[in-house]
């Protein structure tokens, strides 16, 4: 009786579960969908079976059970159901299902019911494990015992009786309005849904009616067929497919193009998820693929031209350089390429389907594609995101070892990054280039990460059309009833290497002994089709024939392709211009008046709003800041610089880990009522009926990569929006390394993508330690790719100096610089990255304080020779200096706070003959005002200050510039350039806070020193 | 959240509250144990004003005998005896007689063979084994982990082999030492 027992504890598992979810009766009179009415019934409803608390369950419901005490206690209550406890009435009305005239079939006993409900939901939760799941066969897995007959006291001689299955409040085959069934049938019935080509995983989801609903579609009475005109559809899709990969294998032999054999029904298995996702509302999918396959999709479901496609296999064409002086980047390998495409669907429909362009880095597009996807949602007002949708495709490998992926899940049910779900689809072909897959993942299958986040999985036989066929459409139901994410598995294999070079049976010799010899998935459904009798020969040779002449036709006029020139840009992009054009530099300075009205807006609270005593203090501060126009400080400077942006039309969004307050406790761009916990955000409130998500700012979860990626992929969508990432601290930006390395940096130049994401990374020195200090400033000045002894046209009119960099680096010092330089990023007809790092210790600096009348749009008023009206690239010194000042002897040149204590020593020693100067905008370099210093200070020796071990920081990218500007300017060489600074150092900063002092001071006394620098 | 904080009790009040609660514990056994804890740390206090580091207590007893950065560490040679770069070179570069090999990867054995036996034209990857094997002979531990670092990347190091008949696996470097 040991089995029994088991079972018992697994039956009071479910029961209570069963019935702790049952609504009150005086709710279920009110929701008619909780009645199944039925034409057998001879009453109009069941009577709802009554609530009883768990405990009486728990006490007394199942414990000390027997098959003897079970039975007698059933005769007992069906002689007369008032004879025993409420909860056995409770039980035997459910399960027996009394009220019901089919209830009660003759010799099922309770214990039976039990065991046949306990069978069922075995194979719901298990049936996966007996699924053919495998086209090779290979896959040798032990078959859970819960799914053998003998372990619920059948036997074979129980095969032809009858029994009754109904639950209430159940789907499927347990459902009460299914009829009775022999045991055979219940098995076969099981079986069918459960093991055969396709494997479900939905058990794991705690939420009754999603279960209930994916029930509704997987046991179904009669397993789910196509008629002829869609098979023939499907038919030409698979065909499309396969040819697609033979007929470049065959023109291109030797050319890597990581083909997807194997797995070609992925191609029909996509187009049918996209018409099932039209036919259900949705109208834009955003699409992120890895490299297998990746042709193949470009070509038959993106519609790149095949012509182009093909020309790209031939070194690939790259446009005259010299026609209009076009701007080509540096390009990328084809199986990388992204490309949009308006497809009509089936259902008369169009959808626009947009490939992101990605990188070698498995699933680092993921993230970009769903961030992309959620602007795709803010910009049409997809409050409900069933307009647009994001499509993932991984390889399986990656799917279980890449962080990012469970990064990126976590992404999906967060308020400010939901996308309403996204379909996963996992190209499975079971081997990792060389590894398998029990090296390459600890859990069962690649997909267990999912579970995670309660998504359905649906495993599927990539060798059969129609089972991946349905479950790709019901992926797309799923997406668009529950809108969260899904997981479709298709298992396939790879009939060649990880590439058409590469040899798999060194190292999966009995493998592809299999795949040698294995036909293709459209060999079996042609066979399947011929087999019917419902196509002929004749009408698959007809597709075949029709697909060999376009592709042959498209080959041929690939030997002509010439590249759309702008074929890159979106509908939101027009107008923006490329590095070859020139963008005149504008003014970002904002009206006066419009300063007032805004910094009042956002320094006002409601009246019955209770903010902590400290926040209050701070924002009446700041209402006197603005009253005054008199020392804003940083914190202000942001929220006018986001608040006049969205004024004039534009979308702000900032997001990080714990940005809503900032890590310094300065922001406060979310209160809290200490009351009653109500938020409120002063930056909701800046225009008439704003958009309650047109400005967003979010913390996010503790990732840095899945994060950046995801803001990444938002700022693509849309120029007109200022998107920012705020990493913790500058030094765990590092985390999402691959962001900066693979895409911020060089995405312009690869795929011709603009974005102006700015990353702010907090930064400076103040003796926190080597993870508190850094945001590694030298690495992203060392990505930068404008060439150091180059002086490019600095002519205002003719500047293009920035277009034609990869990104932005800037080390602002005051509120009003950096003002101007979010504004910047918005008021320019092209878009850059922008690499900002962030104070700390100069959010409540007493001098980093900057007046209203900087932040205006006046010429020539008290303040305007301090700021002017743009970004300044360079502070310089002072106001007062002539031209020629040939009495300073020494000019610092220096950037971020490090300005600050250098003044400051400057006064303590009397220095009046040295001049400090901030550099700004350290990249692209600010050669014409660098030279404007040298000329005003002919006599002066020339010194690099940092704060910064020499290593790190700015020099090693200054030095060489530096010294390009010198030389045009007859100045002298390397040697005339003085180093003041930290020694070189493998941490960025010591652990000692006494040390960290002394090395302050020393630096800032050496740059003040009395007698000449040494030059290092 | 931290208007709930401030009024609730620390973990150590609640246990406290519980002892009691139980009779099992008396109010002065708890205070002997707080007076006992303050003292020690007031000692430890005082302690550390005068404290001085240990020179090197970061090494575990693995690494005794290690240099840090301000010890000279002299150069060593790195080169082995002929012979035993022989022998362990034939034994990285013979496959068992029942073993089938891709033909592919029998000719790069072959090949290695060859390299050992004319101790010439030795590749890379040849190399790198050389390395991994005569550190083995003399008692080190080597590993060697990755993506796809068992055939290599590059098709290049093969150091498991897969039997094409079987599927059985087998590496060289397993068999370069006596047990």
């Amino acid at each position: 009786m040991t089995w029994f027992r088991a079972a018992s504890g697994a039956a009071r598992l479910a029961l209570r579960r069963s019935l702790a979810t049952r609504t009150p009766p005086a709710a279920a009179t009110r929701c008619g969908r909780c009645f199944h009415s039925t034409a057998m019934r001879p009453r109009s409803a069941a009577p709802v079976p009554r609530a009883v608390p768990l405990s009486r369950l728990s006490d007394s419901f199942l414990d000390g059970t027997s098959s003897v005490y079970l039975e007698e206690l059933q005769r007992t209550w069906e002689a007369d159901p008032s004879s025993v406890d409420e909860s056995w009435d409770n039980f035997f009305r459910n399960f027996v299902a009394q009220a019901s005239p089919s209830a009660g079939v003759s010799g099922q006993t309770i214990q039976e019911s039990m065991q046949l409900l306990l069978l069922v939901r075995a194979y719901q939760v298990n049936g996966h494990m007996m699924a053919k799941l495998d086209p090779l066969g290979l896959d040798d897995r032990a078959v859970p015992e819960d799914l053998r007959l003998g372990l619920y006291g059948f036997t074979e001689a129980d095969l032809d009786r009858e029994f009754f299955l109904g639950v209430w409040r159940m789907s499927g085959f347990l459902s009460e309005n299914r009829p009775v069934l022999t045991l055979r049938e219940i098995l076969n019935k099981l079986q069918q849904a459960y093991c055969g080509p396709i494997g479900y995983e939905y058990m794991h989801i705690p939420d009754r009616d999603k279960c209930n609903w994916l029930r509704e579609k997987i046991e179904t009475a009669k397993p789910k067929e196509y008629n002829k005109d869609r098979r023939l559809v499907m038919l030409d899709r698979l065909i499309w497919s396969t040819q697609f990969e033979n007929f470049l294998a065959t023109k291109w032999a030797t050319a890597k193009r990581f083909g997807l054999e194997g797995g070609e029904t992925l191609i029909p298995g996509m187009k049918e998820m996209f018409d099932r996702a039209a036919d259900l509302g949705v109208e834009n999918i955003v699409i992120g693929m890895p490299h297998r396959g990746r042709l193949n999709v470009l070509g038959n479901v993106v519609r790149k031209p095949l012509s182009q496609i093909f020309s790209e296999f031939t070194g690939g064409t790259r446009p005259v350089e010299g026609e209009d002086g076009l701007y080509t980047g540096t390009g990328d390998v084809k199986y990388h390429l992204g490309t949009s495409y308006d497809r009509p669907t089936r259902g008369g429909n169009r959808i626009h389907l947009s490939l992101v362009a990605n990188p070698s880095h498995l699933e680092a597009v993921d993230p970009v594609v769903i961030g992309k996807t959620r602007a795709k949602q803010f910009y049409s007002n997809d409050a409900d995101r069933t307009k647009n949708m994001g499509i993932l495709i991984h390889g399986d490998g990656s799917f279980a070892g890449q962080g990012v992926v469970y990064e990126t899940l976590h992404l999906s049910a967060l308020p400010n990054y939901t996308t309403g779900g996204t379909i996963h689809i996992v190209v499975n072909n079971q081997v990792a280039f060389t590894t398998d897959p029990r090296a390459g993942r600890s859990s069962q299958y690649c997909t267990d990460v999912a579970k995670a986040l309660n998504a359905p999985i649906f495993h599927v036989n990539g060798d059969d059309l129609e089972a991946v066929v349905c479950v790709c459409e019901l992926a797309a139901e799923w997406r668009q009833t529950f809108h969260s994410d899904v997981v479709v598995d298709l298992i396939c294999y790879r009939r060649f290497g990880h590439n058409e070079i590469d040899e798999p049976s060194f190292t999966q010799p009995k493998m592809y002994q299999v795949i040698k010899n294995h036909p293709s998935s459209l060999k079996l459904y042609e066979q399947k089709l011929l087999g019917t009798g419902e196509v002929m020969k004749e009408d698959v040779q007809r597709i075949h024939d029709k697909v060999n002449r376009i592709l042959n036709e498209e080959f041929a006029k690939s030997k002509d392709y010439v590249p759309n020139k702008r074929d890159w840009l979106s509908a939101y992009w027009t107008g923006f211009k490329s590095p070859e054009q020139i963008s005149r530099v504008r003014n970002t300075g904002v009206k006066p008046e419009i300063l007032k009205r805004v910094g009042q807006a956002i320094t006002t609270l409601p009246e019955n709003f209770k903010p902590h005593r400290a926040v209050k203090k701070i924002f009446e501060l700041r209402a006197a800041m603005i009253e005054s126009g008199q020392g804003i400080d940083w914190a202000v400077a942001e929220a006018l610089a986001f608040a006049t942006l969205i004024v004039e039309g534009n979308h702000v969004r900032l997001s990080g880990q714990d940005v809503e307050r900032g890590t310094f406790s300065h922001r406060h761009a979310v209160l809290h009522d200490q009351e009653t916990g109500a938020k409120y955000c002063p930056l909701d409130h800046v225009a008439m009926d704003q958009n309650e998500e047109l400005f967003t700012v979010s913390n996010s979860s503790l990732s840095e990569f899945a994060v950046l990626g995801f803001e990444l992929g938002y700022s693509m969508e849309n120029p007109n929006s200022l998107v920012l990432w705020e990493a913790q601290f500058g030094d765990f930006a590092n985390g999402a390394q691959v962001m900066f390395d693979q895409f911020l940096s060089s995405g312009e130049a690869k795929w011709l993508r603009q974005t102006g994401l700015v990353v702010l990374l907090p930064h400076g020195y103040d003796g926190q330690g080597p993870e508190h200090s850094s945001a590694r400033l030298e690495r992203f000045l060392q990505m930068s790719d404008d060439n150091p002894f180059v002086i490019p046209e600095m002519e205002p009119t003719l500047r293009k100096q920035i277009q034609e960099c990869n990104w932005q680096v800037v080390n602002v010092t005051t509120p009003a610089n950096y003002f101007h330089l979010l504004r910047r990023q918005i008021h320019r007809e092209f878009r850059k990255p922008l690499i900002v790092t962030a104070p700390k210790n100069l959010l409540r600096h007493k001098d980093c304080k900057s007046n209203l009348s900087e932040f205006d749009d006046v010429e020539g008023h008290l303040g305007f020779d301090k700021q002017g009206t743009r970004f300044k690239r360079l502070i310089k010194d002072r106001n007062d200096h002539k031209q020629v000042e040939e009495g300073v002897n020494r000019l610092i040149l220096c950037s971020g706070k490090v300005y600050y204590e250098l003044d400051e020593e400057r006064k303590k020693s009397e220095r009046g003959d040295v001049a400090i100067c901030r550099v700004e905008q350290l990249c692209p370099f600010p050669y014409d005002l660098i030279q404007r210093e040298l000329k005003r200070y002919p006599n002066a020796e020339i010194v690099w200050c940092q704060e910064e071990p020499m290593n790190m920081g700015a020099y090693s990218y200054i030095s060489p510039r530096l010294f390009t500007a010198m030389k045009a300017l007859g100045r002298g060489s390397f040697e005339d350039i003085k180093y003041v600074g930290r020694a070189p150092s493998a941490a960025t900063a010591t652990g000692f806070l006494s040390v960290h002092a002394q090395e302050q001071s020393e630096l800032v006394k050496k740059a003040l020193q009395a007698e000449p620098i040494k030059f290092l | 959240m931290y208007q709930v904080i401030k009024n609730h009790p620390s973990s150590l009040k609640l246990y406290e509250q519980k002892l009691l609660g139980t009779s099992e514990v008396m109010k002065e056994d708890v205070q002997r144990i707080h007076d006992k804890v303050n003292r020690i740390l007031n000692e430890e206090f005082a302690k550390s004003k005068d404290y001085v580091p240990n020179k090197r207590d970061w090494l575990s007893a693995y690494w005794t005998g290690f240099k840090s950065p301000e010890q000279i560490s002299r150069v060593r040679n790195t080169g082995v005896k002929p012979k035993i770069l022989k022998r362990v070179g034939q034994a990285i570069t013979t496959l068992p007689e029942n073993f089938k090999p891709h033909r592919a990867v029998k000719k790069i054995f072959e090949l290695r063979a060859a390299m050992i036996e004319s101790a010439q034209g030795i590749d890379w990857a040849v190399a790198e084994a050389l390395a991994f094997a005569t550190l083995i002979v003399e008692g080190n531990h080597v590993r060697l982990s990755g993506q796809d670092v068992e055939r290599g990347t590059f098709s290049h190091q093969h150091a498991v082999l897969h039997d094409q008949e079987t599927g059985a696996k087998y590496c060289p470097l397993d068999h370069v030492a006596m047990n």
